[in-house]
């Protein structure tokens, strides 16, 4: 190829060595051997068939090119756009901590391939329409917004940016955003002058075109004097949050979701649906795997009254990608589909009514392939549900199991030092379970919440982490004996003997999320020392 | 080979347009599996989905004498699914990944040979079975036929011994496109429930086989009930010497369904190096995971075992890493990696033998100053059926301007374990093929000639490996 000498891609090279070509990024399975929902995690793999586009494939691959085994041609052009970027792979991958890093290897090769003039006819029109009319759709954009009779004010604190998908194609997301921030009677408006955020620009290779994009968005923005930025599309998300940081924007950038949460928490909101429904979640890449946010969502979903939530066999960090991204469905349209309908199948299994996303891609690429299961943004699904009060006396008395997490979350906030060999920002999930079956079937513990490690102290929160570095699983009976330890010492000694002697009704487990060399460093060794795990003694 | 070529026509009408390819990006992708070799790239990838297909390719392939490399998921590190020659057609078996059968009256389940061990563990729990040996340590992608091709140590081997001796039978298609049964399924009407059965162990023929003999395209392998019980134990050690000494008192009583040493510090720095640490005089590490029908029995096996452990001078250490070993299964050597690429010498051997293997490793390692340049090494051994044990040392490079050095250790660690108490390799490949060949005795070898030409009359299946 004239003109490159893959210098983003050879930036890559050590990493690209840590491959062992194990094949785990292509084949695990690792839902029954580590509990870990693990299950096949390429989606393109897994409808086209051949390695070559698995990681495993693609390392191969890519290694070859840097060698000049393989000469570019049309072929690997299409070969690179062939990836949804999701990073399932990544997350799968246990060569290195955090997993070799795919969709950013992925994203320099096009860098590389678009900087020596290899273009797919394609992705020079949504270049273009997304530079001329400032959306990849080539809609006009004196048209944007044309669909929202509001009236908002010139500036705000709070600035909801919409995006090009529910600005032209999803517009129902956008106006049950809206409608959700008028609900809570939030002070936001949005730009008047919004432009693509550039997620598709950057993802297809493009990133000097979307800078220039990301460059007036900021500026914008920040004319508002806006303190806080909310999105309903989890792509424009991570592109002002991972993409953007360059610019250094100075206001703060949250997923509607994280938004909502904080309203719902403080009693701003209110939802009840009318009559029983099981519903369940869908993991947009770019909001959980790309940013990090899995609990949000789910937290949402689970306050409202008479919704039951069940997760699908892939969910959070490994759950399967809607088929969309990366360029992919507006590329290949058919395969993008054809990834779609297998996660239907997924959402279909749960026995669910209901499949919700937080994703304008996300939600159209599913509904594209559902011939059955209702597809809804997160948000519609709330405004659907919406209540003006409190539906279910929202006041009532603990249950026996909640009053026991309570205790122990009171407990552990008594005795931080407990977690002081821990580095700052440790985190983990303390699960409290009826049985040790129910731990090791995966079933919903009792009660859940997290320990994160601070500064000076530890900070407890209710629910799962949305990256914990592994869960702790007690029984009820352990609590109850740990709770009434006098010290360090003694909640050490027994929770040491509930872990190396468990009995039936009492006894501590561990589910490991990050590896074990990475636990080490940051002090759960020492911990596990301190706590008895590791012991020298007599049976 | 082009899509033009009358072959690749052929075997798109066999298998679909859309499961074969010789494309070079794809070749590529197939040319290598996790081991350092570079051998052939492949002629042509074809994704069979059924028996009948496989034995229409092998027919195709006898017409044309094309020769025929059939793969699992190439998470193989001893290069043994690669093909030797120019041209071949790789056959990738793992499109052929269903559970076909679990018969409870045998205990019994009977798989296509491309599932993957993990997946296979993943759908047998949710039925209340498990197998014995569960798959290779690296089972998340190993695929069943590609184990049972290359006689698999691994998961639950100490136990249930390797992967061949889980199989009670297979379907495996000759070269010459014949479909065949062993076990009991001489007898069309009969189930597959026994190996063993009124003629020769023709199952025993493939097993190991390296893919030269046949393609194993279905296999029946034992299974048994999910167990009520389980106890685990650590032991620290000030010596290889009484580490190994306890492997072997608690192997030959069979007690454990897993045992596995860690068999220097460097090794146990490099997995988990908060044991030094907190213990001192720590050399080596035995864990012991002990499944059973109740706890009463795990638990009482286990004071069995601490009794032994003690008696060969073992300090108990609790039981985080065999907990982890077992629980986080097939997700142990990925982290290494990071270390640099992988260079093992998997061996079996006597476990009395392992203290004189573990000394010369260590020669090695010294004197190609392997640490002062970065590379690593870790020296572990998995008991294994009776009182023998895997040699598990890798070397890992580091650098890759390392690669030299690393290689020429690695060579030369590989000799020196061939000449250290009788040891053989369980699978062959580039990784062994040099150092079986020059031992191999001449009666063994030419016996195992006449069975190639008598089965694959034009040599067309995986040609050149064993030398054949």
């Amino acid at each position: 190829m004239a003109g490159s000498n893959f210098s983003r891609l050879k930036s890559f090279s050590d990493l690209l060595e840590k491959c062992g070509r194990c094949g785990d990024c292509t084949y695990a399975v690792k839902v029954s051997t580590a509990r870990k929902h693990v299950y096949k995690p390429c989606p393109v793999y897994n409808v086209l068939g051949f390695e070559t586009y698995s990681a495993k494939g693609r390392i191969i691959i890519l290694q070859s090119l840097l060698e000049g085994k393989i000469k570019p041609d049309d072929r690997l052009l299409e070969w690179a756009y062939l990836c949804l970027t999701c990073g399932n792979c990544k997350e799968t991958c246990l060569a290195v901590e955090g997993g070799i890093d795919i969709p950013s290897i992925i994203e320099a090769l096009r860098e590389d391939l678009v900087s020596a003039g290899m273009h797919l006819e394609k992705h020079l029109e949504i270049r273009d329409k997304a530079l001329r009319n400032y959306n990849p759709y080539g809609e006009p954009h004196d048209q944007r917004f044309s669909f929202l009779n509001v009236s908002l004010p010139k500036e705000a604190d709070i600035v909801y940016f919409v995006g090009c998908t529910s600005a032209y194609r999803r517009q129902e997301i956008a106006k049950a955003t809206v409608a959700l921030l008028e609900k809570a009677s939030v002070d936001f408006t949005i730009l008047e002058d919004e432009r693509c955020c550039g997620s598709t620009l950057f993802r297809l290779g493009y990133r000097d075109d979307a800078m220039k994009l990301a460059e007036h968005n900021v500026s914008m923005l920040e004319k508002t004097g806006a303190k806080t930025v909310i999105f309903s599309c989890a792509g424009c998300y991570r592109t002002f949050k991972k993409d953007y940081a360059p610019l250094e924007p100075n206001f703060q950038v949250l997923h509607v979701s994280e938004f909502l949460k904080e309203l719902v928490d403080k009693g701003k909101l209110h939802f009840y649906a009318s009559k029983p429904v099981r519903v369940t979640y869908h993991d947009p890449c770019h909001l959980g795997r790309h940013t990090g946010i899995y609990e949000e969502p789910r937290s949402l979903i689970r306050q409202i009254g008479n919704v039951e939530l069940v997760e699908m066999i892939t969910n959070r960090n490994y759950a399967h990608c809607c088929g969309a991204g990366s360029g992919v469905k507006g590329t290949f349209p058919e395969m993008a589909v054809k990834i779609a309908k297998q996660r239907i199948e997924e959402a279909t299994l749960t026995g669910a009514e209901i499949l919700l996303s937080t994703c304008p891609f996300c939600k159209t690429n599913l509904a594209d392939a559902s011939d059955g299961i209702a597809v809804l943004d997160l948000t519609e699904f709330l405004l659907q549900n919406i209540t003006e009060e409190p539906v279910e006396a929202e006041v009532k008395a603990p249950s026996p199991e909640e009053a026991l997490a309570e205790t122990f979350k009171n407990y552990l906030n008594q005795h931080p030092e407990i977690f002081e060999d821990l580095v700052e920002g440790a985190t983990m999930d303390f699960a409290i379970y009826d049985s040790i079956d129910a731990f090791e079937n995966e079933e919903k513990p009792v009660s859940v919440f997290n320990v994160v490690r601070t500064g000076n102290g530890i900070k407890i929160s209710n629910g799962r982490a949305n990256a914990p570095d592994m869960e702790i699983a007690f029984s009820e009976k352990a609590v109850e004996k740990l709770v009434k330890s006098k010290s360090r010492q003694s909640y050490a000694k027994l929770f040491g003997t509930f872990y190396n002697e468990p009995t039936e009704e009492e006894w501590i487990d561990f589910q490991l999320y990050k590896r074990t060399r990475a636990l080490i460093n940051m002090g759960y060794g020492k911990f596990a020392e301190e706590a008895g795990v590791l012991r020298e003694d007599e049976y | 080979m082009t899509d033009t070529d009358s072959l690749y026509l052929e075997l798109s009408s066999i298998v679909g347009e859309e499961n074969v390819t010789s494309s070079q990006l794809d070749l590529y992708a197939y040319s290598r599996d996790a081991s350092p070799y570079w051998l052939s790239m492949p002629g042509v990838v074809v994704r069979p989905k059924d028996t009948f297909e496989v034995s229409q390719i092998l027919r195709l392939a006898n017409r044309t004498r094309t020769p025929v490399v059939p793969t699992g998921a190439r998470s193989s590190i001893n290069g043994a699914p690669l093909p030797r020659v120019q041209g071949a057609i790789m056959l990738d078996l793992t499109r052929m990944d269903r559970l076909l059968d679990l018969d409870e009256d045998t205990m019994t389940v009977t798989v296509e040979a491309g599932l993957r061990w993990a997946e296979l563990i993943h759908l047998l729990r949710e039925r209340g079975f498990k197998l014995g040996f569960r798959g290779p340590y690296g089972g998340n992608a190993g695929t069943i036929g590609g184990s049972l091709s290359s006689n698999s140590v691994g998961c639950g081997s100490s136990m249930w011994g390797s992967a061949c001796d889980s199989v009670v039978g297979l379907e495996v298609v000759l070269p010459t496109g014949e479909v065949l049964r062993t076990g009991s399924g001489w007898n069309p009407s009969s189930k597959l429930f026994t190996r063993y059965s009124s003629f020769n162990d023709l199952t025993g023929l493939f097993l190991g086989d390296h893919g030269t003999l046949g393609v194993k395209t279905k296999a029946t392998l034992k299974i048994y009930p999910l167990p009520e019980g389980a106890a685990f134990a650590d032991y620290g050690f000030t010596s290889i010497k009484d580490c190994s000494r306890a492997m072997y008192e608690i192997q030959k009583r069979k007690l454990a369904e897993e045992i596995v040493i860690l068999g220097d510090r460097n090794s146990i720095d490099l997995l988990a190096s908060t044991y030094l640490e907190t213990f001192d005089n720590l050399e080596c590490i035995l864990a012991v995971i002990v499944e059973d029908v109740d706890e009463q029995v795990a638990n009482r096996k286990r004071e069995i075992i601490d009794s032994l452990a003690k008696q060969a001078g073992g300090r108990a250490l609790g039981t985080f890493l065999s907990r982890a070993h077992w629980l986080d299964m097939f997700n142990l050597t990925q982290s290494l990696f990071d270390a640099g690429f992988w260079y093992n010498t998997c061996h079996l051997r006597p476990i009395q033998t392992l203290p004189d293997v573990v000394e010369a490793a260590a020669r090695i390692f010294e004197k190609y100053r392997l640490k002062e340049r970065g590379a690593n090494w870790i020296i572990s051994a998995l008991a294994a059926d009776r009182c023998y044990c895997t040699g598990w040392i890798t070397i890992f490079m580091g650098p890759s301007s390392n690669k030299d050095v690393v290689e020429a250790a690695w060579q030369e660690l590989k000799k020196i374990e061939m000449e250290t108490g009788g040891a053989v390799p369980y699978w062959n490949g580039p990784l062994w093929e040099e150092e079986t060949l020059r031992r191999v005795s001449a009666g063994f070898y030419e016996a195992l000639k006449r069975i190639k030409k008598a089965l694959d009359p034009n040599s067309i299946l995986h040609p050149m490996v064993f030398g054949l």
